[in-house]
């Protein structure tokens, strides 16, 4: 797993309380039952810490899946595993 | 009546029987000690001291104190007890709040010297006279204590007790703990506080004995002498029984199976716990009891009977009744705050108007709490102290008895911290076994939220070594609260 994989597992276990085996792209809201819209800002707020990089508010409401972190973080040049 | 007269109708009936034995053994009889608090009296009265006069004690748990005590109420006096460890700013205030002359102490203190009024525990206290019975307990000063709450949300408030108030308090007990003149306690409760007293006032009225211990130490020593004397009666907070249950398990079970009954109060204890206790000792009845220093023991169970009922404080003691949410149409089922009405009753706080917190001759104790359909009450924590999570309520006490059941978790105390996202969130301060770290605390908020709700899952767990406590148990929640501004 690359770095910046395990980051966002670590921050994503620790905000939504998931198992490591959760950490899969097509994971969101409708499989994730602690994914509400408080963690959806905290979420926001941990990328931001982690990767230094300040999400939009239109890239946070569009976020329906880990996979969409992943797409939104790679636009930016923040690489994660295929 | 004087609860001191208790005393001395005891002591007209067993004159020869100890009644308190201090923690190097030595022991007093009933005659001894009511010819010492005679012979306070008379001090004390030499200092100007009457009927209706306040006047602070400020000691440690001893002899003596429990002297100065009786003596003080042979007088009529009314009583401020303020603990021996209270900064000289809280005695200052006690002081000017009552406008009390004197105040006495063991020992002269440097940081306490700027105060006047104080009237020294002699070293020859023999020397002095013993006051004449004929002028002991004049019945002519209804107020026995004023009682000052701790004031950690604000300014201490000086909780009004009269002899009545104590003497329904005495009959209550003594009726539903079914302790008789043949009981021995032994007490490391702080006398400083209602817990502890109330307990004494029962003994000297029975006729019973007391050892005293100045606090929970040295805890093998202490539960040798449970089996040693035949101690039938052990009285503590949950914080001392845990640590006891916790470190000494054995030991108790071996010493105190002789016990008659344990009796828990000042805070909810962790179901853990309950079952633990009860399986220690299967023939001792452990009951637990609810209740204010406004409001003593108001309600009571004794779990060896109702162990579907462990997580509740009981059904009301004898005499006094509770309910929920308001007396015209009380909740069954839902919380809401616990009101109280009764003859063991504060009639309100001293020097201020008490209005507020009374409706209708109940007083709103502040708490939450639900009554279940066979009207056993669960106490749920205090309505101030409740999380706001962006509108969603909580209580502490409901996280911390989840946080409670999760094996790393050796003690806790959760708190609202701010969080800029929705005003508040849940952070739980955690004492842990074993090795603290982030695979520990996710582990418990994973735990947490199998058993929660996910708004009151902690959103953090800050590890350290000790919750802090008032002598009472109490979690100092502001101190907790300060830590967590950045």
């Amino acid at each position: 797993m690359s770095p910046n994989d395990l980051k966002l597992r670590n921050l994503l276990v620790e905000i939504l309380l998931i198992d490591d085996e959760q950490y899969r792209d097509e994971n969101g809201p409708d499989t994730i039952e602690t994914w509400d819209s408080l963690a959806m800002v905290r979420i926001a707020t941990g990328v931001e810490e982690a990767f230094d990089y300040s999400m939009t508010p239109e890239e946070m409401v569009s976020l329906d899946s880990i996979g969409d972190i992943k797409a939104i973080l790679r636009s930016h040049d923040i690489a994660f595993d295929q | 009546m004087n609860i001191a007269g208790n005393f001395i109708a005891t002591a007209g009936r067993v004159p020869d029987k100890p009644f308190l034995v201090g923690s190097a053994g030595e022991s007093y009889s009933y005659a001894r000690i009511l010819s010492r608090a005679r012979r306070f009296a008379t001090l004390l009265a030499s200092r100007g001291a009457g009927p209706g006069d306040r006047v602070i004690l400020t000691f440690p748990n001893s002899v003596d104190y429990l002297c100065v005590y009786l003596g003080a109420l042979f007088l009529d006096c009314t009583l401020l007890i303020v603990d021996h460890r209270s900064r000289p700013a809280h005695l200052e205030y006690v002081r000017g709040n009552c406008q009390v002359d004197l105040w006495v102490a063991p020992e002269e203190r440097a940081e306490y010297a700027h105060i006047p009024g104080l009237v020294l525990f002699p070293a020859d206290l023999e020397s002095h006279p013993e006051m004449p019975m004929g002028r002991l307990c004049s019945g002519k000063n209804p107020q026995a204590l004023i009682m000052y709450t701790s004031g950690a949300t604000g300014v201490p408030k000086g909780v009004c007790l009269s002899h009545a108030n104590l003497q329904h308090t005495i009959r209550s007990i003594t009726r539903w703990a079914q302790i008789d003149g043949n009981d021995r306690e032994l007490t490391t409760l702080s006398l400083s506080h209602l817990f502890g007293l109330a307990h004494t006032h029962i003994y000297w009225t029975l006729g019973g004995t007391v050892y005293i211990e100045e606090k929970l130490q040295d805890i093998p020593r202490i539960l040798e002498t449970l089996s040693r004397e035949r101690i039938t009666s052990f009285p503590g907070t949950p914080g001392g029984f845990k640590m006891i249950l916790d470190r000494f398990p054995e030991q108790f079970a071996r010493h105190g199976r002789g016990l008659k009954y344990v009796i828990v109060n000042s805070a909810p204890m962790a179901r853990e716990y309950i079952e633990k206790m009860l399986e220690l000792l299967p023939d001792t009845r452990f009951y637990m009891y609810y209740g204010l220093t406004e409001a003593s023991r108001s309600s009571y169970i004794c779990y060896n009977d109702h162990r579907d009922k462990l997580e509740t404080v009981g059904r009301p003691t004898p005499g006094s009744e509770t309910c929920v949410g308001s007396p015209n149409s009380p909740l069954v089922g839902e919380p809401g705050e616990i009101l109280i009405r009764g003859p063991h009753l504060t009639n309100g706080y001293w020097g201020m108007d008490s209005s507020p917190f009374f409706v209708d001759g109940w007083f709103r104790t502040g708490d939450l709490g639900i009554i279940d359909t066979d009207g056993f009450l669960t106490w749920k924590g205090r309505v101030k102290e409740q999380i706001n999570i962006d509108g969603l309520k909580l209580t502490p006490a409901e996280v911390e008895s989840v946080l409670m059941e999760h094996e790393s978790v050796r003690d806790c105390a959760v708190v609202g911290g701010p969080d800029e996202h929705t005003g508040e969130t849940v952070v739980a301060f955690v004492v842990p076994r074993g090795e603290p770290g982030k695979r520990m605390e996710i582990g418990i908020r994973k735990f947490c939220k199998t058993r929660l709700e996910m708004y009151k899952v902690p959103t953090k767990i800050v590890f350290i070594e000790e919750i802090p406590r008032t002598d009472a148990g109490k979690t100092k929640r502001m101190s907790l609260k300060e830590r967590l501004i950045p």
